[in-house]
C-alpha cells in the first residue's frame, strides 16, 4: 500500500526525523474554506510569510504537472487551495493538499531504504543529487548513487551509512547528521513493516540541519494485521482510486483466510476472466492477448476457497457490462478443490444466465464432478458454453474463448 | 537420485492440526512420504492421520531424532517463530506453504538461514517432489500425484504453484519424467531462488535438463542468466516467463525511484527472456512449446 506524502510524514515525525511544520487539509473540509479564516490561522502560523501548497497525489513527479505551488499572502494561498483541492491531476483526483512552511533549501539529497530482491536485503541508497532526476541521474552517475545492502537481523548500523555517505561525497558533520536520519528510517521500516522508505529530496536548510521534504513510503499488505493502529484507507496500486467492482472483490477475502478470492483487477476488455492460480491466471492472460483477445479483468483465485467465495467472485466478473466471453480456466490444482469452487461459480451463473459464450479448461482434484456440475448447469440453461479437462493445453482455451467472443461481437452488432 | 528430497527424508509438518495442513498430510502419507511427527503448540499428544503431534520441536526431535525436513504450515505471521525454531535445531531443508508472508521476515528468515546453513525454498511454495523416490511434501500434485509426475530425467523449478504441475504435465505429454520439482512461490524475498536450485540440479546424475518457470518483477531470472554465463551451462535450461501482458499494460503510476535505481531495469518479462536467451538458456515462447524445446535437447 502507497501512502500519501502527509501520512509518510506522519511515521516519519513519529520516528523522529524533522518534516516542515505543516497542515493537511481535505475536501470535505473544503466546503467552508471560502467564508473561513482557517487558511488565514494556517497561513501565520507557518510563518506569514510564504508557504508551499502540495497536490497529494501517489503519482511522482507531481511538482511539473502543476502539483506543487507557492503563497505569499492568505488570499494567494486561498486561491491555490481552491485551485488544486478537486482538480485531476496525473490522473488522480486531488481530494487534499499539504500546506507547509516553505524551508530555506541549500542543498537537496537523497536516501531511501528498500529490499534488493536478488540479495534478499534490505539496501541503503544515498546521493547528494537528490530531486526529481535522480533516476536519470543514477543512471548516468552510477558511482555517485551509493548502495550499501545490509543484513535486515542486525539492522541498519550507523557505521554503514557513515561509510556509503562518505562514499557519496558528505564530510564532516554531517555524515553523523545523516546516519542519525538513516537509522531512524530503517526503524520507519521495520516499526511499520514497509518495504520502501524514501525521502526526495533530503535538504540541508540555511541552518545546517536536515529535513524530509517529501516522502513515499510503500507498506507491506501482508503484514497490515500487525499494524491496527495506522489504519489507511484502501487505495489501488495504481493510484487510482478503486472502481465499485474492486472494492466488492475485495471485501471476499475480508475476515475469511480460507484462500483467496478477492484480487481483482477491473480492466477495459471485452473478455471475462474467472482465471485461477497466480501463474494460471497470468499465463492466459498472456495467451488471451497474444491470441488478440482483451481482458475485461484480472483475477486470480486459489488456496482451495470455499465455494462461497468463488460464488462472489464470479457475480463480480461475469457481470460486469459489455463481455463477449468469459473465461473460466486454470491449470491442474494441486489443492484447490474443483468441484466445491466450480459449485460456487455455476451458482453464480445460474443466477445470471449469461448469453455471452463461456469457456472452461480445468483440472484437478474433484474434476470429474465439478466438470459435470458445469456440463449439467450448461445443458438445463441452455448456455453457450465448452467444457474442457486436462487434454487441453491450458493455452488452447484462451484462443477458444477469444474467437467464441469475436463472433459474438459480431452477431450483436448485426442484431 | 534427485535433490532436497530423497528415500531418507523423514519429514515434521508444522502447523499439522490445521484444516490445509491434515489434509495435505494424509496426502503426503498415500504417496509414500514419510511422515513422522508434527507440531501444534498446545496440541501435543493429539494424533492426525496417526501421525504424533507434539508442543515443540525439541521434543520432537527427542522421540523422532532422524527428522531432517521441516514443512512450514503455520499462519502467515507464524512463519517467522516456527522457521526460526527448525532453524535452531538445524534442520537441513525448511519448505514454507504459507503464502503472505511479511516481507521483513522473509528476510530475517533468510539471512538466519544462511548463517546455520539450512536451505529454504518458500514461501509460498506448492512444495517439492522426487517421483522416482515417492516422496513429497505439500500438495503438489494434489491427490492424483501419478498422473502428471512420473520418474524421469527433467528437473522443474517454477515461481508459480499451480504452473509446477501444469509445466511438468507438458513435460509428461511430451514424454518424459520428472528428477524433482518444486514450486518456489513467487514472492520478492524467497528462501530459495533459481541460482540457488539450478546448481543442485546441475550436480544430480538424474537430471539431464532443467525448465524454469518465470514471472515477472525481482531479478530472479535476471540473476540466474549471469550465474549461467559466469559458471557455465551445465545442463540444458528451458524457460518460460508468464506476464508479458504487463508490459503492454497502461504503466502503473511511478511512485519512488528506489525500486528503479536499486534494481537497474530488471522484472520486466521481455527483459528477463532477452537475458537468459543471452546466456544460453532455451526460451519458450508459448508453454506448451516447452515439450517442443526438451525434445530438442534431449532427442
Amino acid at each position: 500500500m502507497r501512502l500519501y506524502e502527509f501520512e509518510g510524514k506522519q511515521l516519519l515525525a513519529k520516528a523522529g526525523v524533522p518534516i516542515p511544520k505543516g497542515y493537511y487539509i481535505t475536501y470535505s473540509e473544503m466546503g467552508a474554506v471560502g467564508a473561513d479564516p482557517e487558511l488565514e490561522r494556517i497561513f501565520d502560523e507557518l510563518g506569514g510569510r510564504e508557504v508551499v501548497v502540495k497536490a497529494q497525489v501517489l503519482a511522482g513527479k507531481r511538482g511539473k504537472a502543476g502539483g506543487i505551488r507557492f503563497a505569499d499572502s492568505p488570499e494567494a494561498l486561498q486561491q491555490v487551495v481552491e485551485g488544486m483541492v478537486g482538480s485531476e491531476l496525473l490522473g488522480e483526483t486531488v481530494t487534499g493538499v499539504l500546506i507547509e512552511e516553505k524551508a530555506a533549501i541549500e542543498r537537496e539529497y537523497y536516501i531511501s531504504i528498500t529490499y534488493d530482491t536478488v540479495a534478499r536485503q534490505p539496501v541503503l541508497a544515498i546521493s547528494q543529487e537528490g530531486g526529481v532526476d535522480v533516476e536519470t541521474f543514477a543512471k548516468e552517475h552510477p558511482d555517485r548513487l551509493i548502495l550499501r545492502r545490509f543484513g535486515p537481523i542486525v539492522g541498519l548500523m550507523p557505521w554503514v551509512v557513515r561509510d556509503a555517505a562518505a562514499a557519496a561525497g558528505f564530510r564532516g558533520r554531517e555524515l553523523h547528521r545523516v546516519a542519525d536520519i538513516a537509522v531512524k528510517l530503517w526503524r520507519v521500516m521495520v516499526d511499520n513493516d514497509a518495504r520502501l522508505v524514501e525521502v526526495n529530496p533530503l535538504v540541508r536548510t540555511a541552518d545546517g540541519k536536515l529535513l524530509a521534504l517529501d516522502a513515499a513510503i510503500l507498506l507491506d499488505g501482508d503484514a497490515r494485521v500487525r499494524h491496527p493502529e495506522t489504519n489507511f484507507p484502501p487505495r489501488q496500486a495504481t493510484g487510482r482510486p478503486l472502481t465499485e467492482r474492486e472494492l466488492i472483490a475485495q471485501a471476499i477475502d475480508e475476515g475469511d483466510y480460507r484462500g483467496v478470492a478477492g484480487k481483482y483487477v477491473e480492466l477495459d476488455g471485452d473478455i471475462g476472466m474467472l482465471t485461477s492460480g497466480g501463474g494460471g491466471s497470468i499465463t492466459l492472460m498472456d495467451a488471451v492477448a497474444a491470441f488478440g483477445g482483451r481482458p475485461a479483468n484480472y483475477t486470480e483465485y486459489g488456496g482451495n476457497p470455499p465455494a462461497e467465495k468463488v460464488y462472489r467472485l464470479t457475480k463480480v466478473v461475469a457481470t460486469k457490462p459489455g463481455l463477449n466471453g468469459l473465461l473460466i480456466a486454470g491449470g491442474i490444482a494441486n489443492n484447490t478443490r474443483v468441484d466445491v469452487t466450480f459449485e460456487g461459480i455455476a451458482r453464480a451463473l445460474e443466477e445470471i444466465r449469461p448469453e455471452y459464450p463461456i469457456v472452461i479448461r480445468r483440472a484437478g482434484p474433484g474434476e470429474e464432478e465439478g466438470l459435470r456440475i458445469m456440463r449439467e448447469l450448461a445443458q438445463r440453461l441452455g448456455l453457450d458454453m465448452e467444457v474442457y479437462g486436462a487434454e487441453l493445453p491450458m493455452t488452447e482455451s484462451a484462443r477458444i474463448i477469444v474467437e467464441k467472443a469475436a463472433a459474438y461481437r459480431q452477431k450483436k452488432h448485426q442484431m | 537420485m534427485g535433490i532436497l528430497i530423497n528415500e531418507n527424508s523423514r519429514v515434521l509438518v508444522q502447523g499439522i492440526t490445521g484444516r490445509e495442513a491434515s489434509k495435505v498430510t494424509k496426502e503426503m502419507l498415500d504417496y509414500g512420504t514419510k511422515v513422522v511427527a508434527g507440531v501444534t503448540p498446545g496440541k501435543g499428544g493429539q494424533e492426525v492421520h496417526g501421525v504424533p503431534v507434539y508442543d515443540s520441536l525439541s521434543q520432537a526431535l527427542e522421540a523422532h531424532p532422524t527428522i531432517n525436513v521441516v514443512l512450514t504450515y503455520v499462519p502467515p505471521l507464524a512463519v517467522k517463530d516456527a522457521v526460526m525454531e527448525a532453524l535452531n535445531y538445524n534442520i537441513p531443508f525448511i519448505n514454507i506453504i504459507t503464502e503472505r508472508v511479511p516481507m521483513l521476515d522473509a528476510a530475517q528468515i533468510h539471512a538466519y538461514a544462511r548463517l546455520r546453513r539450512s536451505r529454504i525454498v518458500g514461501p509460498t511454495s506448492v512444495g517439492v517432489i522426487n517421483p522416482g523416490a515417492r516422496v513429497k511434501v505439500g500438495p503438489i500434485g494434489g491427490v492424483n500425484v501419478d498422473r502428471v509426475y512420473q520418474p524421469g530425467s527433467v528437473g522443474v523449478i517454477s515461481k508459480s504453484g499451480g504452473m509446477t504441475t501444469e509445466t511438468s504435465w507438458i513435460i509428461r505429454q511430451a514424454g518424459y519424467g520428472i528428477s524433482t520439482a518444486m514450486g518456489i512461490g513467487g514472492d520478492f524475498i524467497k528462501g530459495g531462488n533459481f541460482v540457488d536450485l539450478v546448481p543442485l540440479f546441475f550436480n544430480d546424475p538424474q537430471t539431464e535438463a532443467i525448465v524454469i518457470f518465470g514471472e515477472p518483477g525481482g531479478g530472479d531470472e535476471e540473476a540466474l542468466a549471469e550465474y549461467v554465463t559466469e559458471y557455465g551451462l551445465q545442463k540444458p535450461i528451458i524457460a518460460f516467463i508468464s506476464g508479458r501482458f504487463v508490459d503492454h499494460m497502461p504503466q502503473g503510476v511511478q511512485f519512488g525511484h528506489a525500486g528503479a535505481v536499486v534494481e537497474r531495469g530488471m522484472g520486466s518479462p521481455a527483459k528477463k527472456m532477452a537475458a537468459l536467451r543471452k546466456a544460453g538458456v532455451l526460451v519458450a515462447e508459448v508453454q506448451h512449446e516447452i515439450g517442443t524445446l526438451l525434445k530438442e535437447v534431449l532427442g
